[in-house]
């Protein structure tokens, strides 16, 4: 399936991937994490059990420490 | 436009921030440059929450100054505002801010800063703000160690949650923070409040 991944156009295979694996594929470190898709921030704890499919928009923005 | 409109105009911006309330997670190197920006632009009140006292090894980038070192950063940063506009409501809060403390201390704030150094304590202070802070727009920053390539420093809108940042540059050994760099995603937070608090930017070309 063809997917937006921070405004860039990817090819995922299968039609559907959960958060969490997308999150694992894209080596993220799990826990600081903002994952938006089409505009909806998906909380932490829903990571595992809410999907990304065809044509979705998907944001992946790492927390990293410095203030 | 008419002497008496800018006028009114003024007058309406200066009482839209004279008369809000905004927290500022941590007192560091975000939080102090932020808050003392906010203070001079005339946002009438601050609440800031940290739990640190003043190191010699933080006036490299933080509002503060070397007789300051040893005293509690949230009482020396309202000492420093006072001198800037003594008008400004500074509520200072020393405590370590967990989810619970958070969505108290910050409870009547229409804007919250996330002015943390570690990310695991921005993460569940973004979390904090969009579950328990319904009211509430968060403004946060991740990737601001390091110097040059300042244009990489963006600005995401996602709703209620708004990240400035290079998003990749953290902390360490070989990339400390720097004040410039520091004080440049301190201000972009602090003009993004002004932006909240007023409604949108300010006119093009005005």
């Amino acid at each position: 399936m063809r997917v937006t991944v921070n405004f860039e156009p990817e090819e995922i295979p299968g039609d559907s991937i959960s958060v969490a694996a997308l999150l694992k594929m894209r080596r993220y470190s799990f826990p600081l994490i903002i994952a938006r898709i089409g505009g909806r921030l998906v909380e932490r704890t829903d990571y595992e059990t809410t999907f990304v499919r065809e044509g979705d928009e998907v944001e992946l923005y790492h927390l990293v420490s410095g203030g | 436009m008419r002497f008496d409109m800018v006028e009114e105009m003024r007058n309406q911006t200066r009482k839209r921030l004279a008369t809000a309330r905004v927290g500022i997670a941590g007192a560091g190197g975000l939080g102090s440059n932020c808050a003392v920006a906010l203070a001079r632009a005339g946002v009438g009140s601050l609440v800031v929450a940290d739990f640190d006292v003043v190191q010699s090894s933080n006036l490299d980038r933080q509002y503060y100054f070397l007789d300051q070192v040893g005293r509690p950063k949230v009482e020396a940063l309202r000492d420093n505002i006072g001198r800037i506009d003594p008008n400004v409501r500074v509520e200072a809060a020393t405590l370590r801010l967990d989810a619970d403390k958070a969505a108290a201390t910050f409870a009547g704030c229409s804007v919250v800063v996330e002015a943390f150094d570690d990310a695991a304590a921005k993460a569940m202070l973004i979390e904090t703000v969009l579950e328990r802070l319904p009211e509430a727009t968060i403004v946060a920053a991740s990737g601001i160690a390091g110097w040059g390539r300042v244009e990489a420093l963006g600005v995401r809108r996602m709703g209620r949650l708004i990240l400035v940042g290079d998003l990749e540059s953290a902390v360490s050994e070989e990339l400390p923070p720097m004040a410039p760099r520091v004080g440049v995603a301190a201000c972009m937070e602090a003009d993004l409040v002004l932006e909240l608090l007023l409604g949108g930017p300010s006119p093009q070309g005005a």
